[in-house]
């Protein structure tokens, strides 16, 4: 079981659309990852932060005491430019691969 | 924090006298003339319990530790600051409109700091009762109306020598309760959709116009207050749907002149009393927060304008002729200029004296500034490339005509691929943001171009800039040449 909780940057020009790929990456991940659950309040609890912010200037503010986080931040995943296309799967890639160190 | 709908519910059950077209109106929640805005107004609400804007539409109390909503919220940091310009710019890309809770919002930050310092003056306690009051707005997320603009009169003449002494607002009765103010307070944004209205004075003042130094926060339904919904350019259309061109949002903030007929103020809500000496440090501090916006609403505005002309040029099939690419590269670096300009005046501002953060003055009425010139140009840009239908195109009712409407039709068509009623709705959507009212808020919203060049002077150091040149020109302090 993987809690991620999901912040976003607050979006005041953004470059992609932050709940457009939110919701690619929780379409991806249903079908091949069951344990992973997204929420939005009670970020304390969660082991994930997924960041998504508009643009790459990321400057989403972080809820105090998750140390892991994923960031999308324009088309960058973890700072790593991958292209609007490939932002998804990547960030289910680093999530399957957390799952799999995980158990 | 309220949702959109409870604060839309919150107005009906407000006693406030709202007049347009010569009638009182008595349900103005719903009424079409008022209603976009309403709808600007409660996007600010709504918002800020959308996950996907939260980080930037609400924040951390600083007297609870609280969630609230930014519009409530007294800066603290710099981030703050910057946080409320990037706010302004996300809320502006939805609504395409103002959406008038920054001018309060800006009245509060103003006053929080400007008690603190008349109490380290004159030993008054201004600055436990504002922050009760910014409390309570808190709690309540109560919109609350920026009302500094006096009608003025005679603008040669100080407040205490116009001909009528009304022209100012004014203090015309103290007792152990509280005080009495007359006068009005004009072009009032979102005012008859606010809940409060906080008076401040409009201009620096001396001791003879100590009954003018007045700060205070009433309801807008108070005994006494009376609104007068303004008109703006084609408003007869909000009792259309396609040719008003925003239709849920409407343009500018739905501005009324506010009439205030001996209106009873409890002294806990009375911030200023006469302290005239703080009256211009109070116009300053609320100007430049108020400055310091407009790159941010209007650079929001702007990429709709901007998105609304390429559209336009793509109907039209002229989207890759170069001039027009050129023009297109123009208005959003006039656009991003003004965003500039508001990200730096928060990113150098400071802290006061009672802790909370203040802009840097100089760059924040240099923003406004460019402002005044570039949304100008950025609608004339946007006028070149839509063509002339943008002042000529049929209405409504004509398109949807039994006879004459396939004449409409086949006559507005551009590029084949492209239905020809959406290029006459974006048409609309683009005559409804650059013309008329829509122009003159970036005009003279938050003060006439001459107030910036006034503040641009004061701020600007002259003598060092002189000092320098002189140094380098191998002049002596004389001037003489070493
Ligand atoms: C859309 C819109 C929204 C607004 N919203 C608000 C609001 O929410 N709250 C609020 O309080 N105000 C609001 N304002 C008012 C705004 O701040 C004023 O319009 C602005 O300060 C100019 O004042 P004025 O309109 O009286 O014009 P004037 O002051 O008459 O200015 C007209 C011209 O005269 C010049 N002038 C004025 N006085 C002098 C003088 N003594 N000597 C020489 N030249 C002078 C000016 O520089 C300018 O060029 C709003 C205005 C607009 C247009």
């Amino acid at each position: 079981m993987l809690k991620v909780a999901v912040k976003f940057c607050g979006n005041c020009n953004p470059q992609i659309s932050v709940s457009e790929i939110l919701r690619e990456i929780q379409e991806k991940a249903a079908g091949i990852l069951p344990g992973v659950e997204f929420v939005y309040q009670g970020a304390e609890e969660a082991d994930l932060l997924l960041v998504i912010s508009g643009c790459p200037v990321d400057c989403a503010e972080r809820p105090q005491g998750i140390s892991r986080e994923i960031v999308v931040a324009g088309e960058s995943v973890n700072y790593v430019t991958c292209g609007l296309s490939g932002l998804s799967s990547q960030v289910v890639n680093l999530l399957k691969n957390l799952l799999n160190w995980e158990e | 924090m309220m949702t959109g709908e409870q604060y839309v519910e919150s107005l009906r059950k407000l006693k406030t006298v709202v007049y347009a077209f010569g009638e009182r109106l008595d349900n103005f929640v719903d009424h079409p003339l008022i209603r976009p805005h309403i709808n600007a107004a409660a996007a600010t609400y709504d918002m800020a319990h959308d996950p996907e804007f939260e980080d930037l539409v609400a924040a951390t109390s600083h007297l609870t530790g609280e969630k609230i909503n930014r519009f409530t919220h007294i800066h603290h940091s710099t981030d703050d600051l910057i946080k409320k310009v990037k706010m302004l710019r996300a809320i502006s890309q939805r609504t395409g409109s103002c959406y008038q809770r920054c001018v309060g919002f800006d009245g509060i930050n103003a006053l929080y700091s400007v008690t603190y310092e008349i109490d380290q003056k004159y030993g008054t306690t201004y600055h436990a009762r504002m922050k009760d009051y910014v409390l309570y707005l808190q709690k309540t997320d109560k919109m609350v109306a920026g009302s500094m603009t006096d009608p003025k009169g005679d603008r040669s003449l100080p407040p205490g020598k116009q001909a009528d002494p009304d022209m100012y607002v004014h203090i015309i009765e103290k007792n152990d309760r509280g005080i009495v103010i007359r006068g009005a307070k004009a072009h009032q944004t979102g005012v008859v959709n606010s809940h409060e209205m906080l008076i401040m004075p409009t201009i620096a003042l001396d001791e003879a116009d100590k009954d003018y130094a007045v700060a205070c926060a009433i309801p807008v339904d108070a005994p006494g207050v009376l609104h007068i919904f303004g008109r703006q350019t084609n408003d007869t259309r909000k009792f259309d749907e396609m040719d008003q061109g925003n239709a849920c949002y409407g343009a500018v903030g739905g501005e009324a002149l506010s009439v205030l007929e001996d209106v009873f103020v409890p002294w806990e809500r009375v911030f200023m009393c006469g302290e005239y000496d703080f009256a211009g440090m109070l116009v300053e501090r609320f100007a430049s927060y108020h400055r310091q916006n407009y790159g941010g609403c209007k650079g929001g505005v702007s990429d709709i304008v901007i998105g609304a002309t390429t559209a336009m040029a793509e109907m039209n099939g002229v989207a890759k002729a170069s001039h027009i690419r050129d023009k297109v590269a123009e208005m959003i670096h006039l656009a991003e200029t003004i965003y500039c300009g508001s990200l730096a005046c928060s990113s150098q501002g400071r802290a006061l004296p009672c802790g909370s953060y203040f802009v840097d003055p100089l760059l924040a009425n240099v923003t406004k500034l460019n402002v005044t010139r570039n949304i100008y140009e950025i609608s004339r840009l946007s006028h070149d490339i839509a063509g002339g239908l943008l002042a000529t195109m049929p209405s409504e009712q004509d398109l949807k005509h039994p006879e004459i409407g396939k004449y409409v039709e086949k006559y507005s068509k551009g590029i084949t691929s492209v239905p020809v009623i959406d290029r006459l709705r974006m048409v609309r959507l683009l005559e409804n943001m650059t013309g008329g009212t829509a122009l003159v808020e970036s005009m003279h919203g938050a003060g006439s171009p001459q107030a910036q060049r006034v503040m641009i002077l004061r701020q600007g150091n002259l003598p060092h800039k002189v000092k320098m040149a002189k140094r380098l020109a191998n002049l002596d302090k004389s001037g003489n040449e070493r």
